[in-house]
């Protein structure tokens, strides 16, 4: 546990330590603030759906802005053999890494929170739907900075992990959109859009709790976690 | 006490390491030797568990350290090459970071911290970032963040480079006192370093050890050549071809001037030839013998007779 806490701490430092960590969280809350009053004030309603719409393709590009330097750099620097040869298991590091960047997303979540209670003086809002779309919102980010991370851990040079980060995150979550699945048999199209990220959050931001959207969430997580482990253990 | 048997590492068809075998006891200094590129860091990187071995075995206390990895690397110290560390912590939270990583918390830590502090000259940079210092600063964390838990073992890659020849000096020195107690394994490709450290050389090239043992056992196992000292007055053209006539030599050095006219030269020979220069210079009238000594081998002519370190 006190290998963990030590990691963790240090994932967290050197986010803070850095420019990194203020320049994305200011850069993301201006954009998806512009970007929610935009169709906010076109609507009329006093609801956050337009919101949580674009929020997944905001994460596509800020995720894996905040994963990729995790393990690349530790590989550019040569930090990773130090890390490596002072008795800590490779899952411990994952899990400390991929656990410091889900705290920096929480945080990001949390500091948005300010959109809907400005717009709760405005009308009734449905607090239910939204807490919900958070919880959706929070799901599918944790999913991106796990395959995020794996990424990570492919390249020494930290764009090429962006890059990868973003192509394997965007392929995971069209799979299951209409225009991939039309032309597709009824069983294959099924299974394609149990796959993806888009159907399992585009459920919980209807406001449906399903037990199977949680728990294909989790299994994103910790697969794209036992491969990033499995990547590590191979290098050795 | 490390045990090294029989290790490989094969990297597609290239044989980074050829079998090499080995032993490091405690209260030792092994020196791992040879050209760049010869092994010694894919060794190290071994040893202390970063990498798998293609075959052979790594006993460190009677532990496999194959099948007890993760507890066999809390006891050892490692300095990697190029001394690689966060350039966005601090000095201080980079030895902090060391500390937490081996569970040593409240004034243990706060002791030990202080003590690395000034064994390694970092007071004055102590709350810098990484990336405001300079070589010689960053190679001093490093091996600070490697020392910090007093392990047992301590593998040390190339410890000097980038050093000043004051910091140099301070260096060896700590890490001679600290192989008092503890078994060291550095790598080096500096021979004065070998001499100035090391109870125990391994003299690696190509992934293969060329010899192994203590440096005087290697000094008396390999006396194929002598090296003379001569202090001789007179031009050094003339004495270059008087001692050309010497049988046995190998080569002739002038190695400086000591007076107006007087030069300093280093005869290697492969036998006792005191004799024989001593009449060849004599014969001559322009020249005068001043001062003849036979000097100690150095490991550097070893060094250079066992690997063809400039080819």
């Amino acid at each position: 546990m006190y290998q963990f806490k030590a990691l963790f701490k240090k994932e967290l430092r050197i986010y803070f330590n850095s420019p990194i960590a203020y320049i994305f969280a200011i850069s993301f809350l201006v954009f998806s603030t512009w970007l929610f009053f935009r169709f906010f004030f076109l609507q009329g309603q006093v609801e956050m759906r337009s919101f949580f719409g674009i929020l997944p393709w905001l994460f596509l590009f800020f995720l894996p802005a905040l994963s990729m330097r995790l393990w690349s750099e530790e590989y550019r620097q040569g930090t990773i053999e130090v890390l490596f040869t002072s008795g800590i298991s490779e899952w411990k590091a994952v899990a400390a890494k991929y656990l410091a960047s889900v705290t920096l997303l929480l945080s990001l979540l949390l500091l948005t929170a300010l959109l809907p209670i400005s717009i709760s003086f405005l009308g009734n809002l449905d607090w239910g739907v939204v807490l919900l779309s958070y919880l959706g919102a929070f799901l599918l980010g944790a999913a991106y900075l796990s395959i995020g991370l794996w990424a990570s851990a492919l390249t020494s040079n930290q764009i090429v992990a962006f890059i990868l980060g973003i192509l394997s995150i965007f392929g995971v979550y069209i799979v299951g959109h209409s225009m991939v699945t039309f032309s597709l048999p009824a069983k294959l199209a099924s299974i394609f859009q149990m796959i993806s990220l888009s159907s399992h959050y585009e459920s919980i931001s209807r406001g449906v709790l399903d037990t199977r959207d949680l728990i294909y969430f989790v299994s994103i997580i910790l697969l794209f976690g036992g491969l990033n482990v499995y990547l590590l253990i191979k290098k050795r | 006490m490390i045990e090294v048997k029989n290790l490989s590492k094969h990297y597609g068809s290239f044989v980074a390491l050829d079998a090499i075998s080995f032993q490091a006891a405690k209260g030792q200094i092994t020196a791992l030797l040879g050209p760049n590129g010869a092994g010694k860091t894919t060794t190290m990187k071994i040893i202390t568990g970063f990498l798998n071995p293609t075959g052979g075995q790594v006993l460190i206390g009677e532990q496999d350290l194959s099948r007890h990895r993760l507890n066999i690397q809390k006891k050892i110290g490692y300095l990697p090459e190029n001394a690689p560390l966060y350039p966005e912590l601090s000095v201080d939270e980079h030895l902090d970071l060391a500390l937490e990583i081996h569970n040593i918390y409240g004034e243990e830590a706060v002791k030990h911290k202080k003590k690395v502090l000034q064994r390694c000259a970092l007071e004055d940079r102590r709350y810098f970032l990484i990336s405001e210092l300079s070589k010689g600063y960053k190679q001093r964390v490093a091996l600070a963040q490697a020392i910090i838990h007093d392990p047992e073992i301590l593998v040390l890659d190339e410890p000097t480079t980038g050093l000043d020849p004051n910091q140099i000096a301070d260096i060896r020195a700590l890490i001679k006192d600290l192989g008092k107690n503890k078994t060291i394994i550095l790598s080096t490709h500096i021979m004065q370093e070998v001499e100035a450290m090391a109870d125990q050389v391994v003299l690696i090239d190509h992934g293969k050890i060329v010899v192994a043992g203590s440096t005087d056992t290697i000094r008396s196992t390999h006396p194929e050549l002598m090296c003379f000292r001569l202090v001789i007055k007179g031009k050094s053209t003339l004495v270059k071809s008087c001692l050309s006539k010497v049988k046995t030599i190998v080569e002739t050095q002038k190695v400086a001037e000591v007076e107006k006219g007087v030069f300093q030269y280093l005869v290697s020979a492969e036998s006792d030839i005191r004799r024989d220069l001593n009449k060849a210079i004599l014969a001559n009238e322009e020249l005068e013998l001043w001062e003849m000594s036979l000097e100690k081998q150095s490991m550097e002519d070893i060094f250079h007779q066992l690997t063809n370190f400039h080819s």
